[in-house]
Formats: structure tokens, C-alpha cells, sequence
């Protein structure tokens, strides 16, 4: 579900699902803070596979978010679909999350 | 989501005429997966209904199922008041207003001092009544039935 693609001064993490959602929600929270929790590292959450995301999955980043800024860290997102971008402005989480276009341009 | 898909595809064909087609299908897909994953979280039923009427003016989504109603609507209220808060959080606050029907409306807070550790993290009533122009529920016995209208302008 997730993977990390590339680990520097972040850990690059690609999202490998189309449909983000209830069905999934709970194990990639589970995943992404354990991932927290082992690495000690800020990540950079790729969701440009994700074409659908509903309220549990949005609800289940926010949980990470919360996980990482406890531990000092940052989740950072990137590749948002534009509809899923709106989505996320409309919630004003653009207001919570770090966000850009592509991982080169977190460097 | 096959279903979604096909429902905003359908959508699509009665609305080529419109302005702002690309607008209303935008939030309509989100009213729609919002919708049905309450069904699945909280209607404790295996059954949903969606249904999609399209008028001159009006876009109305509704989904109705035979689940628990909603405790809100056995809230005691003090006499002449006839909102109640059901969610608070440090950027929304989420609004009940009890009538023949319950219609939810939605007020954003003043982001001063974000404490980003008091974030809500359940947002389907919040994306559905920010999405939709009107967003109300009302209980006829044995059915929930949630109604998201967007209007619409040729």
C-alpha cells in the first residue's frame, strides 16, 4: 500500500492505491505511524496514483500528521489530483498540510 | 468506485447545457462517495438507496436506508433555540438546525494559533454540507433519508 521510494533527509513515500478509502484507511495509518516510528523521519506522501479519497482516509493522514508534529516531524504532501486538491481546500487542510506539486520541489 | 463513476456519468449527459458543469460534478462526486461511505460507517444496514433528480434549477442527491436514526434528533433544546452544535473543531464548526427537517450548516473558525493536534479527523458531514448548497436529513420511519442539493444555472 505504501513505499518508500527514496530516503535522505525525508522519507519519500509513494501511496500505491487508486481508491483511498474506508477500506483502507485503517492499515495505511497504521502503516505510516509505524513508519514514523521506526525511521524518525519527516515524510513525503506521494498521492498521485489516488484518483478517489473519501473522510476516512483524509481523516486517517490528518491522524499521521498529528502522529509526526507529536514526534516534531512533518508529513508533506504531493501529487494531489486536482480534484482531490480542491477537495482538501475546501476542508482548508491546504491550511494543516505542507503541499506541492512534486517531491523535487520539497528540496 | 464503479458505482460512483457510473452515477456522475449519467450526470454528466443532463448537464452538458449548464455552466459550471465541471463545478457541480466536482462536488457531486464527493456528496455521492461521502454518502455512501456513511451508509457503510453508520447506517449499521447492508442497504442504501441513491437517488439523483435533476431539475431546471436543482441537482438534489439523496440517500436513504432503514439504519438507527440519528441520535440528534432526540436532543433536548432549551425553549426558542433551534440550532445545536454537533462538531467543533479549531477550523469548523458544524451546526444542526432542527425543523421539519434537520439541515446542516457550517461556520469556519478564525485561524489564529492553529493547534493542529486539535483537528477533527471525521470530515463526511463537513464535506457534504461544505459541498452541497443545502444539506438536510429528515426520519421517516423506518428510513434515514439524506438530501444534498446543488443548484444549478444554465
Amino acid at each position: 500500500m505504501i513505499y518508500i521510494v527514496k530516503e535522505d533527509k525525508y522519507l519519500q513515500v509513494d501511496v500505491n492505491l487508486t481508491e483511498a478509502n474506508l477500506n483502507n484507511a485503517n492499515e495505511f495509518k497504521t502503516q505510516i505511524i509505524s513508519l514514523l516510528d521506526q525511521k524518525k523521519k519527516s515524510i513525503v506522501l506521494n498521492l498521485a496514483q489516488v484518483q478517489y479519497i473519501d473522510s476516512s482516509f483524509l481523516g486517517a493522514i490528518v491522524a499521521a500528521l498529528k502522529h509526526a508534529i507529536s514526534m516534531q516531524l512533518d508529513v508533506i504532501l504531493v501529487g494531489l489530483q486536482p480534484d482531490i486538491h480542491n477537495l482538501v481546500k475546501l476542508i482548508r487542510l491546504d491550511k494543516v498540510f505542507k503541499i506541492y506539486n512534486d517531491y523535487s520541489e520539497v528540496l | 468506485m464503479p458505482l460512483t463513476e457510473q452515477v456522475l456519468d449519467c450526470i454528466a449527459l443532463q448537464l452538458q447545457n449548464y455552466a459550471e458543469a465541471e463545478d457541480i460534478l466536482f462536488r457531486a462526486k464527493y456528496i455521492i462517495i461521502e454518502l455512501l461511505t456513511n451508509a457503510l460507517k453508520h447506517s449499521g444496514t447492508g442497504e442504501a438507496h441513491l437517488s439523483v433528480v435533476i431539475s431546471a434549477d436543482e441537482l438534489q442527491i439523496i440517500k436513504a436506508d432503514a439504519g438507527n436514526p440519528l441520535p440528534l434528533l432526540n436532543a433536548a433544546m432549551p425553549t426558542g433555540q433551534t440550532r445545536v452544535m454537533v462538531a467543533y473543531d479549531v477550523m469548523h464548526t458544524l451546526y444542526a438546525v432542527l425543523g421539519e427537517e434537520v439541515r446542516f450548516v457550517c461556520e469556519e473558525n478564525a485561524l489564529e494559533n492553529l493547534d493542529i493536534s486539535k483537528i477533527h479527523e471525521h470530515f463526511g458531514l463537513l464535506i457534504i454540507t461544505k459541498t452541497a448548497d443545502e444539506f438536510s436529513y429528515r426520519y421517516r420511519k423506518p428510513d434515514n433519508i439524506f438530501t444534498a442539493k446543488l443548484r444549478l444555472y444554465r
